[in-house]
């Protein structure tokens, strides 16, 4: 398998997940930004586990997705119903500070990174469609999960807290649960993609986990449909994919292109490209198509 | 003693650059009702281009005009495009807004790292900074240079002009009644968008000035500055309460003060670190603001 | 001035809020120096009707003209310039502004003689003179409404709308808002007025019209209305 596309692969996953951990806690209204912090400290984790004390793939795997849950849960405790844009707030001063003490730490590599992180399998053509494996693995559970929630009475629960918070209040809904379930998730996947993205990409720096990532994640979100979880899924190859096509010139524009989409997405379709009554368009014709057999 | 004496003085007038941000900041979420996240960032791009003119006429007053002037032209051009979300939505969506400034960011940024002095951060000459002659006063450790006097009187100049004119102007009046209830004001007979267009010229200019000031306080620039910037000044906005014009006041000196005493203390790049981890504690301890929020 | 000459017609004027009829057809017409008064239960189309007149809402039906002039689908800046104001229901002041400021922001759009038309508005309500300084949102319910009315005077509007100005308050300063809206008629105001308190209203209304549901149901003379065994029956209980 050549480099390209295990990059195009990988790097699409990670992104299909993070736009799904920005996803979550917008389902009551949040914009919670933790989830790239949680990614940064668990990407740290897990090459210095790698590194340093040679623990195997797996345990690296679930002790990081198992961290960013846990400072997830605990920062929800305070922000789990707070305003959007305190959650914002929060989101991106745990982003500078993990920066800036990353930067300023000798042992984390400082600001040129880490490098050398050891490959899971030898072979490197086998390492490779074993991280591919996993990190699919991981989207399909999570898609799965999510999907799950959205029709659970929790999902409903959500869409009644972003609707209106006053009649969720009235209905006995527990704001603060669920802003805290959702955010203490959405860390938890960024935690995941933390682990996966130090294995993936085997070097890490502090510039990998900038306000560039939360930008893209966020064109990702708003460009492939705020309302559904398939927007992602649709979004997240389109926009990673199509600056690879470009001339070379243009591919270092990617950043300005992804800011032109998504100011235009706002202005022309606010719902994004996938919207609600889409996906309730394309069961319908397809329960009509099965349903002669 | 005499250092925290010292970072004080500095720290006023890094303060004082804060104020005019996260005022004009203010300014924009109560009248044109958008999170303009980005603005620093405009901010920054008005550095760049007055030092582009800068380096390419020599003189120092038509760098400063230009930056002015590009401040006001690129927040009056972009505001139909926030106009033009608010109205899509029906009512004001107030996220969608901060969205789109996140993609204005996200441009300005990409192009100030790529055509800007090939991505370099850029150093503004000597005659702006004041940086060759000699600090007005000097008393030990504590220093006084002309760029500091001048940026502390000129935040206080724009800060009484700029509440001078919210209170005693019939402009000021209409901007007031926006904030307080956009649909009343809008029966009353305000034009809501017109009104609004004012605000992002009005905050363009003090973008402007305060761009200006950065440079001479700074000296230097570069691409992520906006970005720090924005982050900083939705911060102190937050910590002081939404839209919160005198809570923005005590709040943005405070954080420069903060800033400078620290970076008296703690050596480099930690005082950034501490500054942050003071930020997050109170915003996680008081989410909704010290002061009291008026969105 | 002829008192017959109409200065408002509304013809076939139809209302969507979101495929949701507000108003249905509705035809009116207001003759210059009246007092009307639209009558209806909540829900029955009054707001809608006044905002619409503002320009606040478009509608999709039908056409607003104002002295002979087409004003469907202007703003509402340019309608309030042009002499229509309306006094809103409920909050109806800016209570973090003076009492000041709040007078001034009806001469927004109409800036000719300002200190004029202050002294003509504290002529008529003193109260507010003694309290210029003061804060909007410190004032009684009753102040509040006056002050809503008074800054309606500021804009030198040749209509009034007036929503449900009784609505909160206590049946003596009901009676003097009454007083006053009756007095402003006087003056030569034409005045439209929604009202609940249907007996006080068309006690002092030349005509009235029953809303119900978006659609006039009936329309005349106030003592007509008054003596109706449908009006009674339905909205004085008796």
């Amino acid at each position: 398998m050549s480099l390209t596309l295990f990059y195009y692969l990988s790097i699409t996953a990670i992104y299909i997940l993070m736009s799904w951990a920005l996803y979550l806690p917008y389902r009551v209204g949040q914009l919670h930004f933790m989830s790239v912090a949680n990614m940064a400290i668990s990407a740290y984790f897990a090459a210095i586990m790698a590194v340093n004390f040679s623990l195997p793939f797996g345990i690296v795997l679930i002790a990081g997705t198992i961290i960013g849950g846990i400072i997830g849960y605990i920062v929800s405790i305070a922000i789990g119903d707070a305003p959007c844009f305190s959650v914002v707030i929060v989101g991106f001063t745990f982003i500078y500070l993990i920066n800036t003490i990353v930067e300023n730490m000798e042992y984390l590599g400082g600001s040129m990174g880490i490098f050398n992180i050891p490959k899971v399998l030898k072979h490197s053509d086998s390492n490779r469609a074993f991280l591919l494996i996993i990190i699919y693995i991981l989207v399909l559970f999570t898609g799965i999960l999510i999907n799950r929630f959205e029709k659970s009475k929790y999902g409903r629960a959500a869409f009644t807290i972003n609707a209106n918070k006053n009649i969720a209040l009235s209905s006995g809904i527990n704001i603060k649960k669920m802003g805290m379930l959702l955010q203490t998730w959405s860390s938890s996947i960024g935690g995941m993609c933390g682990v996966m993205y130090a294995f993936i990409m085997r070097s890490i720096s502090p510039d990998n986990f900038t306000f560039n990532i939360v930008g893209v994640c966020v064109t990702m979100l708003f460009v492939g449909g705020i309302n559904t979880m398939w927007g992602p899924l649709i979004a997240a190859p389109l926009l990673w994919g199509f600056p690879l096509i470009l001339p070379e010139k243009l591919q270092s524009w990617k950043i300005v292109l992804y800011g032109i989409f998504l100011i235009l997405i706002l202005l022309i379709k606010p719902e994004g490209l996938i919207t609600r009554e889409w996906i309730k368009k394309i069961k319908n014709k397809y329960k009509r198509v099965i349903e002669p057999l | 003693m005499e250092v925290l004496a010292a970072q004080i003085v500095n720290g006023l007038s890094l303060g004082s650059v804060y104020v005019l941000l996260v005022t004009a900041f203010n300014l924009l979420l109560l009248v044109a009702m958008i999170i303009h996240y980005s603005f620093p960032v405009i901010v920054v791009f008005s550095m760049y281009i007055s030092w582009f003119v800068m380096n390419l006429s020599g003189s120092i007053w038509l760098g400063i005009f230009s930056a002015v002037l590009s401040a006001v032209i690129l927040n009056v051009i972009t505001a139909p495009i926030f106009q033009h979300i608010m109205k899509k939505r029906g009512e004001v969506d107030i996220n969608a807004t901060m969205v789109a400034s996140m993609g204005m960011g996200m441009i300005i940024t990409d192009i100030l790292s790529h055509v800007f002095n090939q991505g370099f951060p850029i150093a503004f000459p000597d005659k702006l900074t004041g940086n060759d002659k000699a600090p007005l006063i000097k008393a030990g450790l504590i220093t006084v240079s002309q760029g500091q006097i001048i940026i502390l009187l000129s935040s206080v100049i724009f800060v009484i002009i700029l509440f001078w004119l919210l209170f005693k102007t019939r402009t000021g009046r209409a901007f007031r009644a926006i904030a307080e209830d956009p649909h009343e004001a809008k029966l009353v007979g305000i034009p809501l968008m017109k009104t609004g267009f004012k605000s992002y010229a009005i905050t363009g200019l003090l973008g402007g000035v305060t761009s200006v000031l950065m440079a001479v306080l700074l000296g230097s620039a570069s691409a992520g500055l906006g970005d720090n910037l924005g982050h900083k000044v939705l911060a102190v906005s937050i910590i002081a309460g939404l839209g919160n014009l005198t809570g923005g006041l005590v709040v943005g000196l405070l954080l420069g003060i903060f800033e400078a005493i620290i970076q008296g203390y703690f050596a480099g790049s930690w005082s950034n670190t501490v500054s942050f981890l003071v930020m997050l504690v109170i915003v996680l301890a008081k989410p909704k603001g010290l002061f009291g929020s008026n969105i | 001035m002829e008192k017959n000459e109409s200065i408002l017609k509304i013809r076939n004027l139809s209302l969507y809020h979101n495929k949701i009829k507000a108003l249905d057809n509705i035809n009116l017409e207001v003759k210059k120096g009246e007092l009307l008064v639209l009558v209806g239960a909540n829900g029955a189309g009054k707001t809608s009707l006044m905002e619409t007149i503002l320009g606040s809402n478009v509608p999709q039906h039908g056409e607003i003209l104002f002295k002979e002039n087409e004003i469907k689908g202007k703003s509402v800046d340019y309608i309030v310039r042009n002499g229509i104001y309306l006094v809103p229901e409920d909050k109806g002041v800016f209570s973090s502004m003076t009492v000041l400021d709040n007078l001034l922001l009806g001469a927004h759009n109409n800036r000719k003689d300002v200190p004029l038309k202050l002294e003509t508005v504290y002529d008529f309500f003193p109260v507010l003179f003694d309290r210029q300084k003061q804060i909007a949102g410190t004032l009684s319910g009753g102040e509040r409404r006056m002050l809503a009315i008074a800054r309606a005077l500021m804009s030198s509007p040749e209509i009034i709308l007036i929503d449900e100005p009784s609505i909160g308050l206590a049946p003596i300063i009901v009676n003097n808002i009454f007083e006053i809206i009756k007095k402003l008629n006087n003056e030569g105001y034409t005045i439209i007025l929604s009202e609940q308190n249907i007996y006080k209203a068309l006690k002092i209304a030349q005509r009235g019209c029953v809303l119900e549901t978006g659609k006039i149901v009936k329309y005349g003379c106030s003592k007509e209305l008054l003596n109706d065994e449908a009006v009674k029956n339905a909205y004085l209980g008796v």
